[in-house]
């Protein structure tokens, strides 16, 4: 199976490059609207940046998509294998059971997409050209599905590989909707297999595209041409690769590869059909699926694939007794998101390949987010980006954050302004007030200085970060073993609070050490081992950490070595003893010095000590070097820190928003009509909606249609008073009426039908919960209606929440 | 004639009188036909099986369509005019069949040129699930029935299978009375009879027998279903086989295997009808046990029960089900801090309807009621951000909770948790948060 | 002890095997459920002499002095409506007066919607050629011209068209009746000498026509009263169904046997009893003939005659409760959940109950009997749905939309007397079943 894999990689290496150019398109066209007001080349230079990061970035998480999924993938591709060979083998008298995996995806909705593509791409190397993926908004009733599934299956213009989104090639026969039917499907089938058994000769490099392709050639005139294209299905991936991917080997690799499965039993290819969200579908709909396929499964060797987001008991929820008579599942677990987050943070966050790095804030965002509320690593991608891009818009510093080969030259080629741009940041300024006085001038007026100052630190913070994310491993492997881990278990969970604040200050980390303190030896070793092993493949060329690891290395060896050194320690402490006394020249001194030597000689256990020593030298360790990187000189260039700007990019919040808006318009349009001095009063030009909205607010839960358009008369033209005119003005109430509308269709308000005297009980539940304070609807009293005004039905509750 | 039940009821065990009853009343040679049978009986007793066998017998020209797959009457139509036409079809004639046809007067003069071209052969045609026909339009199930009248000098007999019995049918106007015929469930002994000719070549007849009579025994009182009884058979056998296999058993002492076979057998109870796993994988799961993996099997099973949710959509699906299961008026006695304390009376009203709110099922809670416990019983207070909201939604599209009416914000909409009680409890155990405290049906 | 005789004089080895296939053709021929042979057709004029009567007369006088007319034949099912028809058309055939006209059948199961009958009938008038490259403005349109070319010159030579509508409650439900309006009107202003004859069970039919419509219909009402006495009526028909039509058997001994056989069956008290019963369920002739067509299949020539036996077993065969039937399939599990079923039925008298419930009941009952313990719950929940697909419970109607399937209500649809039967007949039913069970009911 291992040849699947290196093929999806290959195929990885296609997409990839695709994506580098769609990604660049896009965003170039987008550099008009990047930046503030700087001038344009640092602009330019900045979005280049920017460019070069996000396809770090993408590159290494497309690598990371397949690898993560690589396991279960490889049982499930062997599995639809087996099913697909055992059907034609023994052509299984009697039974009708469908060989069925069900495939349970967590229920991170946002991944799914990207999850079964690769799915469906590694089927079609490697097991059969015939997929279909069925989800459930198009089938909502049996006719829609089995058509779906059936075009599909014939090729019938259905994409089967997600890289051909852009040609929609018709690969089968040109078919009729009403065509489509399950007799078709097993004809065309029947077709198909014979007369690619007689291909099956391995002479032919028959990679299926070509197969298939050879079919119709021996079949009658007409429909050549249609089932001929299945080699342009095929063979255009291929060729397409060959094209765009840089090394045309890559796709030559593939086809080799992909010949194996085929020719094997080429004769037998299963067809797949992918039920993307189970859970979603109609479950009549699902039984009769089920049915038909196991009706025809003699002659058609269909596998099914359940995407199951919650559990597979959600299945036999839907499914009726006939109907999971005939199924025969196999469970495949697919790898939890958190497990792909961590990938993620291990690889893109914690890596020094990409010059961007995210600050403790941020991070915090991101995670609570993707704990909170989706476990979709997707959205936790998007979010990184927009990070990303909040950088490098909002930091005009940012120009700099690139790979030091870059920057070099580009600090080379700074120019004054730009220089002062990057020695106005606080963390510069900061560090320059702790240089020796004479360099300060130096660094601040001198430009070749504060150049190559500016370098060394930059080199400096990167060196830095890369220690800093070892440590942070090794404080992760030091303390998840704890009891009850008080830095939790996971490096993310480290990570969050050394990027928010010096690890030593936190209480966690004090309860940590005292735990530590208190380790046996048989726990310590092995963790120790592994912290040095991180510290070896990380640290080998940085020096202050090897000797630190030097150090390490040394009190693990006595550490494992102490059984036999016991003794031979034992040895000084006895014969300090007497010169401690013989120095005792006041008896309270002695007295002192027998009692701690009391004490010493109690607990100086070997073991206790060399423990202490090593806590001590991680301790310290620590201390040095896992400060927050916002105390860092220079840290604006790499890190994002501020969180604000992102978090409302990032965390919508419609209903506030919305009541900002009614309540004070001015801070969306900026018009300077309708500034207001406090919140609640209200101007005659104000638009209309917000008026009616402030009006509402004043009364009480069941708003009085008239009265309100009174009320909203008379604010908008204020200046007669005498309300006692009969006379609506039709243009007002017309505009009255729209606002009315319009909140209605917000949500504000809704017509209703009760009466006075409904109210109460009506009520009650309600009130039940009603000091349960925010979120929940205000419940007021009702005023008495008295005039039907316009088509809109008499009386309007609220229904504003929060 | 009778040559002919025998051959056939030699193939088909079990079942010799079915299948004289078929043969005698299609008779043989050319003569007429009856115009239409009802076959019925239990899923898996062999209705289509000797129904087929003994019209091939018979060499009656046969078309033979499932009512599932042919949801449209036109599918329906076309495929038993190409069946009985004998169209093939192929990519060279592209897929078409005999003629388009999708009404029924069509089909009817259809069947009447192809009787008449074909030289007035025996038709038959057989309609299998053909209690879905019901669902059709009202029409098709009379003409059906009735075929032999309609084309009239064809001699077509049409024969519905069905495990529904004649009586369900006859609401259409113009239903003509089939001739029924009732294929009953095997008996034991019958299921016994057909299950030994699973034996494999190297055990001893008397030895698979007694296999089967402790599975039966097992089985039998959770279903009579041949092909479920048969899928257990096959699944169980080389678990029960091992110790022979290993020599800590001969294939006499009954009481050595029945001990070892009897909790697998017992495991596999839990899976009648519902097969979590197909054979092989069983085996392999048998494999992991010996490896001292203890029960593999459950842990597969019971590792999908539990599954990871975002943290607040625990809360929410928490919040939703304490909505469905509570009643409304009694949330301010569970979530607020001091809510006055409930009078005597309530004692009795609930001992009333104590255990009904489980069984009754949950209720429908609008939105705004779902965030206010949502939002009383999350410890951290949390902005009502547009997350929150698409969880909501998330829950929907995974069938966590249902939405009930009100497709959008507007009329404001109702929903109800759909998960069981045991799934909650792990929910809330997972947060810890004891769930059971703040169920009416229990607090 | 005939048969022996029979195989002394034909040499050929199983003659009595051939002899009874033959006879059994004949028979067949009887006993299909529609249409009529050529005695039975002659029956069915001596029974309903006037109306045939007045059908022929109808028809002759539509055929001959091209006058209009419409009339609606009505009788209960199997009485023979279309029957008789035909034999009245064969009788107009021999008297050649039908060849100058055209005869349009017309079935409101197959033709079901007007523009399929308008397709019908022009195929039937084989105008397709005429109309082929014509576009029609209204329904009337069309018909009329059908009706136009099948006239040269002057009305009275124009050709007559019978319309013979089966099943013509069917066509009431057609949209607006476009169809009966347009053949009445032609039929009543008489523009073409055409005759619309309805054939239905459906006595209150004139009910169902639009008023416009029923304006136009003239009220020709023939009904036909199959007389229904058991003595002699049904006994004749039985005699005549098996009684082989003189003269079509080569061995006419053999023939004359049978039927002297037959006469002598009907004397029989056993047979009696049986289609007395037969008789008192329906009335309907066709049920006799499905139970004869059974006997007679079942001939061979090891036992050549329809006895007494033979038909209690047919009999038995073809009735007998279905339920009790479907409930001998069911397994324990299921048999259980019904009598749990059952048990909710009495305590919540007919108050519907969902799975939970029955669930509940189960699991209480199996508690109570340590020695049965109880399934785990999906298994039951899929025998439960096992028993919704064997229509067995029924769900009760209002929107299930959002439902779970565990909570949805449901009916019990077996009565206690048919458990009680089916328990009573089900073999090695574990005895604290039965007693619960015999608690329920």
């Amino acid at each position: 199976m291992a040849a699947t894999v290196s093929v999806s990689k290959g195929v990885f290496a296609f997409k990839r490059s695709k994506g580098k150019t769609q990604n660049d398109a896009t965003t170039l066209s987008s550099l008009d609207f990047w930046g503030q007001d700087e001038e344009a080349d640092i602009k330019k230079v900045t979005h280049k940046n920017y460019v070069h990061c996000w396809k770090n970035i993408t590159q290494t998480l497309n690598n990371l998509q397949d690898k993560i999924h690589a396991k279960v993938f490889e049982e499930l591709v062997t599995f639809v294998k087996s099913a697909g060979e055992n059907m034609r083998r023994q052509d299984h008298g009697e039974t009708n059971d469908i060989p069925t995996a069900c495939l349970v995806t967590g229920v991170n909705m946002p991944d799914h997409n990207s999850i079964f593509e690769s799915l469906v791409r590694l089927l079609t190397e490697g097991v059969t050209p015939h997929i279909a993926r069925l989800r459930s908004r198009d089938c909502t009733t049996l006719r829609g599905a089995v058509y779906k599934m059936i075009t599909q299956l014939m090729g019938q213009g259905e994409v089967v590989d997600p890289d051909m989104y852009e040609e929609v090639a018709t690969t089968g026969p040109e078919l009729k909707r009403a065509q489509c039917t399950m007799p078709v499907l097993t004809a065309w089938y029947k077709e198909l297999s014979s007369s690619s058994a007689e291909k099956s000769s391995p002479t032919k490099s028959g990679s299926c595209g070509q197969m298939t392709a050879k079919t119709p050639k021996k079949a009658l005139a007409s429909p050549c041409k249609a089932l001929g294209s299945p080699k342009k299905n095929i063979a255009n991936p291929m060729s397409e690769r060959a094209g765009s991917s840089h090394s045309g080997k890559s796709p030559r690799k593939r086809m080799k590869l992909s010949e194996k499965p085929y020719l094997s039993k080429c004769h037998t290819l299963p067809l797949v059909v992918i039920l993307e969200d189970v859970e979603s579908f109609p479950s009549n709909v699902l039984n009769d699926l089920i049915l038909i396929c196991s009706n025809h499964i003699q002659n058609l060797p269909i596998v099914l694939v359940f995407g199951v987001a919650t559990t597979t008991a959600a299945v036999h929820r839907s499914l009726a007794q006939d109907a999971s008579a005939c199924v025969a599942m196999e469970v495949f677990q697919a790898q939890p998101s958190t497990h792909y987050l961590n990938h993620v943070i291990e690889q893109v966050l914690m890596s020094d390949k990409v010059p961007f790095h995210i600050g403790g804030r941020p991070f915090k965002l991101l995670l609570d987010i993707f704990l909170y509320s989706d476990l979709s690593v997707e959205k936790f991608v998007k979010g990184l980006k927009v990070c990303m891009m909040e950088h490098f818009l909002g930091n005009s510093s940012s120009f700099l954050c690139c790979s030091a080969s870059k920057r070099t030259s580009l600090i080379e080629a700074m120019t004054p302004a730009q220089l002062d741009i990057i020695r106005k940041l606080p963390s510069f300024r900061t560090y320059v007030e702790k240089c020796p006085p004479k360099e300060q001038a130096a660094l601040l007026l001198d430009e070749k200085v504060s150049k190559e100052t500016i370098v060394t630190l930059l080199s400096q913070l990167e060196s830095w970060y890369i220690r800093f994310c070892c440590l942070v491993k090794v404080v992760q492997v030091l303390t998840s073993t704890l009891p009850l881990c008080p830095l939790g278990k996971q490096v993310r969970e480290v990570l969050a609070t050394c990027l928010s604040q010096p690890l030593l200050d936190t209480e966690e980390f004090q309860k940590a050490t005292k735990l530590l303190k208190l380790m046996s030896r048989e726990e310590m070793l092995p963790i120790l081992r592994n912290i040095l092993e991180i510290l070896q493949d990380k640290l080998s060329n940085d020096e202050e950490m090897s000797d630190m690891h030097y150090k390490l290395s040394l009190l693990v060896g006595r550490l494992s070595s102490l059984d036999q050194l016991d003794q031979v320690i034992e040895e000084p402490n006895r014969d300090e003893e007497p010169t401690v006394s013989l120095q005792a020249s006041d008896r309270f001194v002695l007295k002192e010095k027998l009692q701690e030597l009391a004490k010493k000689s109690r607990k100086t256990n070997m073991y206790d000590t060399l423990r202490c020593d090593v806590v001590e030298l991680l301790v310290k360790t620590f201390e040095q070097h896992l400060q927050p990187p916002s105390l860092q000189p220079l840290h604006e260039i790499m890190f994002l820190e501020s969180s604000s700007s992102v978090k409302h990019l990032l965390v919508g919040v419609p209903r506030p928003a919305l009541t900002t808006a009614l309540s004070n318009p001015h801070h969306y349009l900026q018009c300077d009509c309708c500034q207001l001095k406090d919140p609640s009063s209200i101007l005659t030009t104000l638009p209309d909606i917000s008026v009616a909205y402030k009006l509402h607010l004043e009364c009480g839960r069941l708003v009085n249609l008239y009265d309100w358009m009174q009320a909203f008369i008379s604010v908008i033209d204020g200046e007669d008073e005498d309300s006692a005119k009969k006379t609506v003005d039709q243009q007002l109430q017309a505009r009255f009426v729209q606002a009315v509308s319009e909140l209605q269709f917000i949500g504000f308000i809704k017509p209703t039908k009760r009466k006075t005297d409904h109210v109460k009980e009506a009520l009650a539940p309600d009130q039940s919960i009603h000091p349960l304070k925010d979120s929940y609807s205000v419940t007021y009293k009702k005023k008495p209606l008295l005039l039907e005004v316009s088509s809109l039905s008499s009386c309007f509750v609220l229904v504003l929440a929060n | 004639m009778e040559v002919a039940v025998q051959d056939i009821s030699d193939s088909i065990p079990c079942r010799r009188e079915q299948i004289q009853l078929l043969v005698h009343l299609l008779g043989q040679g050319t003569c007429a036909l009856p115009s239409s049978l009802f076959v019925y009986g239990p899923s898996g007793c062999g209705k289509t099986l000797v129904t087929l066998a003994v019209l091939k017998r018979l060499d009656i020209i046969t078309a033979h369509i499932n009512c599932i797959e042919a949801y449209t009457p036109r599918i329906m139509f076309e495929t038993v005019l190409n069946q009985l036409s004998g169209t093939v079809l192929s990519s060279s004639n592209g897929y078409t069949s005999y003629a388009s046809c999708d009404n029924l007067g069509d089909f009817v003069k259809h069947i009447k040129d192809i009787g008449r071209n074909r030289g007035m052969p025996r038709i038959a045609v057989v309609v299998e699930h053909s209690e879905r026909l019901r669902d059709q339009d009202a029409n098709i199930m009379p003409v059906l029935c009735r075929l032999q009248e309609l084309t009239c000098s064809t001699n077509i007999v049409v024969i519905f299978l069905s495990s529904i019995p004649v009586d369900k049918f006859r609401a259409s106007t113009g239903f003509m009375e089939p001739i029924v015929v009732h294929f009953p469930q095997y008996y034991k002994n019958e299921v016994m009879e057909i299950l030994v000719k699973l034996k494999p070549e190297k055990y001893s007849e008397e030895f698979f027998k007694n296999y089967i009579n402790l599975v039966l025994s097992v089985f039998y009182v959770a279903t009579k279903d041949l092909p479920e009884l048969k899928h257990q058979v096959q699944l169980n056998f080389q678990t029960y086989c091992e110790p022979i296999e290993k020599g800590e058993a001969a294939e006499g002492d009954m009481r050595q295997l029945w001990r070892n076979i009897e909790p697998h057998l017992r495991k596999a109870m839990n899976s009648v009808y519902l097969r979590e796993v197909s054979s092989d994988q069983y085996e392999r799961m048998q494999k992991l046990t010996e490896k001292n993996e203890p029960d593999h099997l459950l842990s597969n099973m019971s590792h999908n029960a539990k599954m990871e949710l975002p943290f607040y959509s625990k809360f929410l699906l928490i919040a939703a089900y304490l909505a469905s299961y509570n009643p409304a008026r009694t949330d301010r006695r569970f979530f607020m801090k001091y809510h006055g304390k409930q009078r005597k009376t309530q004692a009795m009203i609930k001992a009333k309807e104590r255990s009904s709110n489980q069984l009754v099922g949950p209720k429908p809670f609008p939105l705004d009621r779902l965030l206010a416990i949502f939002y009383s019983i999350v410890d951290d207070r949390v902005t009502p951000t547009a997350n929150i909201f698409s969880q909501i939604s998330t829950l929907v599209t995974l069938r966590l909770l249902t939405q009930i009416g009100g497709d959008d914000q507007l009329d404001s909409p109702k929903y109800k948790c759909v998960v069981s009680l045991d799934f909650i409890r792990t929910i809330a155990r997972m947060v810890s948060f004891d769930i059971i405290r703040y169920l009416y049906d229990y607090a | 002890m005939g048969l022996k005789r029979q195989r002394e004089d034909d040499e050929e080895g199983d003659g009595a095997d051939d002899l009874m296939t033959q006879l059994q053709q004949h028979l067949r021929h009887n006993l299909t459920l529609w249409g009529s042979t050529h005695e039975a057709g002659e029956k069915l004029l001596s029974l309903y002499r006037s109306e045939a009567q007045h059908l022929e007369e109808l028809m002759t006088r539509t055929l001959t002095l091209g006058e209009s007319n419409s009339a609606m034949v009505l009788a209960p099912r199997g009485t023979g409506k279309s029957a008789l028809l035909d034999t009245v058309l064969k009788k107009l055939e021999r008297t050649g007066s039908l060849c100058e006209g055209f005869v349009v059948r017309l079935s409101g199961l197959l033709q079901t919607d007007d523009r399929h009958a308008l397709r019908e009938i022009t195929s039937q008038l084989r105008l397709e050629t005429a109309t082929a490259n014509k576009v029609f403005g209204s329904f009337a349109e069309n018909l009329s011209f059908l009706l136009e070319s099948l006239r040269f010159g002057s009305k009275e030579s124009s050709k007559p068209v019978l319309f013979i509508l089966e099943e013509f409650d069917l066509f009431c439900h057609h949209r607006n009746q476009t169809l009966l309006y347009n053949l009445f009107d032609v039929a009543q202003s008489a523009q073409a000498p055409i005759c619309v004859l309805g054939l239905t069970c459906r006595l209150d039919v004139i009910e169902l026509l639009e008023k416009r419509v029923k304006s136009r219909f003239s009220h020709r009402h023939i009904h036909l009263f199959p007389p229904d006495a058991f003595d002699p009526h049904y006994l004749a028909t039985f005699t005549h169904l098996l009684t082989l039509p003189p003269d079509t058997l080569p061995h006419k001994d053999f023939a004359e046997r049978w039927n002297s056989d037959v006469a002598s069956l009907v004397e029989d008290i056993e047979v009696r009893r049986v289609l007395k019963r037969i008789h008192t369920t329906t009335k309907d002739v066709r049920t006799l003939k499905a139970i004869l067509l059974v006997c007679v299949s079942g001939l061979s020539g090891e036992n050549e005659r329809v006895d007494a036996k033979r038909l209690t077993k047919a009999h038995t065969l073809l009735s007998g409760d279905s339920k009790t039937k479907l409930l001998h399939g069911l397994s324990f599990l299921q048999l259980t959940l019904i009598i749990a079923m059952s048990h909710l039925t009495h305590t919540y008298d007919g108050e519907p109950y969902n799975f939970e419930m029955v669930l509940h009941e189960y699991l209480k009952f199996s508690r109570r009997h340590s020695h049965t313990r109880p399934l785990p719950r999906p298994v039951v929940f899929k025998a439960f749905d096992q028993l919704k697909g064997l229509e067995l419970i029924r769900a009760v109607e209002g929107n299930t939309r959002g439902t779970q399937r565990e909570y949805r209500l449901y009916h019990l649809l077996v009565t206690s007397e048919q458990l009680s039967t089916a328990l009573g007949t089900i073999q090695a039913l574990p005895t604290d079943l039965q007693q619960w069970a015999v608690s329920a009911i």
